[in-house]
């Protein structure tokens, strides 16, 4: 099942207000739901993508320059919290941001994730936060990660459709038949209002969408 | 502006002159480039009178593709051994005379049109841009990660312009089925007809994956848009008897034509562009 880019509209903003509406009610959707907002090119308003800006933790030993000091205290705070409810190496990982960004592809018709970070290389991006562990097949190169079973990379690197900038991005080929069975299931009448989730619960199996300070 | 997407349509047994006409001149179409090294990168004892290298490229190629090229030029004629030594020409990365950095992943013809255009509406129209090269400052060093995509090599490439030949695909026949079914070695050879610059060796290939044009329609008029036969007729018609009944291969057969529009300065605009308009001509 495919969107046009007006569906995707449609169905982005849908997205935008379950959060509003009903705030505690889904646990899980409140995870991934958290921080974005609706953007659109300055010149061509229809060009809309919803963007968000996350802190991730990556372990980027000597890797990188930054570290978690060069971020203000209270995100700090913050960070230290869930490191230590959620990593046994608090000490060897750092803090960046991570740009996150669901773009319509108007050649496979259904939304895609781009991502960036402080100019991230692959190495880097797999061992950070944004990655569910064992979710990324093993053969990395330095600028793509191979799907064996499918004829695109799976994580390649590509310049935002909208902005132009480079991300890195998920290719959505094989995305549209499993949305297409999660909304089966889950029988809606309005299937837009629903997409969007069905398209994050997908996509959770390799991204962790969770927020540092949303997951309390 | 048209990359190689926007080419025509091919068979392997029936090609019409005027198709590998139309096909030889988009793929001959080549651009002036003025290269000159940053002035402030020179290595010390680099040859200064010399730094500048002009080349005319194919529009289908890419600018890593000429790296090697420059490289050896470089090294013969500029640079003294100690600074050859050292040279990366995986960090090296481009930009124009003013300041535009350029995406290593775009076809050189596609970065010409764009930064003629673009400078061409910024200055009288009275100045002629065509003729004169467009200059371009090679880095030798920190390529700014941020704004363009990473490692810049001949590999990288590659992996950029196959994905973009199976969106095409994709976009064309609503699957990759076509460029999936072809041999590891003729995914190979598409790639090294553009590195080669090698028309032979990309078309022998390319016509695998494009629609044919071989003229059916002075028997049969094109399907409509709407009809239902387009992708589950069985494949039994021979392409060359043309007896009315249309190809399925066909470029009237196309889901949707691969067409981007690069407007400069601004967004890359894509959408469905069925191949007939709306009255099936």
């Amino acid at each position: 099942m495919t969107l046009t880019r007006l569906q995707f509209y449609t169905a982005c903003k849908a997205f935008l207000d379950t959060g509003d509406f009903n705030p505690a009610s889904d646990a899980l959707f409140k995870r991934y739901s958290e921080g974005w907002s609706w953007k659109e090119h300055d010149l061509f308003p229809e060009l809309g993508y919803l963007s968000r800006s996350v802190l991730l933790l990556g372990n980027l030993r000597d890797s990188r320059g930054y570290s978690a000091s060069d971020y203000p205290a209270e995100l700090l705070l913050e960070v230290e919290i869930q490191e230590d409810n959620a990593s046994a190496e608090q000490s060897s990982e750092e803090v960046l941001t991570c740009k996150q960004y669901v773009v319509y592809s108007p050649t496979f018709q259904i939304p895609a994730l781009y991502f960036n970070g402080v100019a991230l290389t692959l190495a880097e991006i797999v061992r950070t936060s944004l990655f569910h562990s064992q979710a990324l097949p093993t053969t990395v190169t330095n600028y793509a990660i191979d799907a064996p079973e499918s004829s695109f990379a799976m994580l390649s690197q590509g310049d935002h459709p909208i902005l132009g900038i480079p991300c890195w991005y998920l290719h959505p080929c094989h995305t549209a038949e499993m949305v297409e069975e999660i909304m089966k299931e889950a029988e809606c009448d309005d299937p837009e209002q629903r997409w969007l989730k069905a398209w994050f619960t997908v996509l959770g199996n390799v991204v962790d969408f969770r927020t540092f300070s949303g997951d309390a | 502006m048209a990359t190689y997407s926007a080419r025509p349509s091919p068979s392997a047994f029936s090609t019409p002159a005027s198709t590998t006409l139309f096909r030889r001149l988009t793929w001959e179409g080549t651009v002036p480039l003025e290269i000159r090294v940053d002035s402030k990168e020179l290595p010390a004892n680099s040859d200064r009178g010399l730094e500048c290298y002009y080349i005319q490229a194919p529009r289908v190629s890419y600018l890593p593709l000429l790296v090697p090229e420059l490289k050896r030029f470089l090294m013969d004629v500029v640079f003294d051994e100690a600074a050859a030594r050292v040279i990366k020409e995986e960090d090296w990365w481009f930009e124009s005379e003013d300041g535009t950095l350029l995406k290593w992943h775009w076809p050189i013809g596609l970065i010409y049109d764009n930064h003629t255009i673009l400078s061409s509406a910024r200055t009288a129209p009275s100045s002629s841009h065509s003729m004169i090269p467009l200059r371009l400052i090679l880095h030798l060093a920190s390529p700014p990660t941020d704004k363009l995509l990473l490692s810049p090599s001949t590999e990288a490439c590659k992996q950029a312009f196959m994905g973009q030949m199976k969106e095409a695909d994709f976009i064309r026949w609503g699957n990759t089925k076509r460029m999936t079914g072809l041999r590891k070695a003729e995914q190979d050879g598409l790639w090294e007809g553009i590195k080669e610059h090698s028309f032979d060796e990309y078309w022998r290939v390319a016509a695998k994956i494009t629609p044919t044009t071989t003229p059916t329609r002075s028997t049969s008029p094109p399907p409509a848009p709407s009809s239902t036969s387009l992708h589950s007729r069985p494949p039994s018609v021979d392409p060359n008897t043309g007896g009315g009944v249309p190809d399925r291969d066909g470029a009237y057969n196309v889901r949707s034509v691969p067409v981007r529009i690069y407007l400069p300065d601004g967004p890359i605009l894509q959408d469905l562009v069925p191949p007939t308009l709306d009255d099936g001509k």
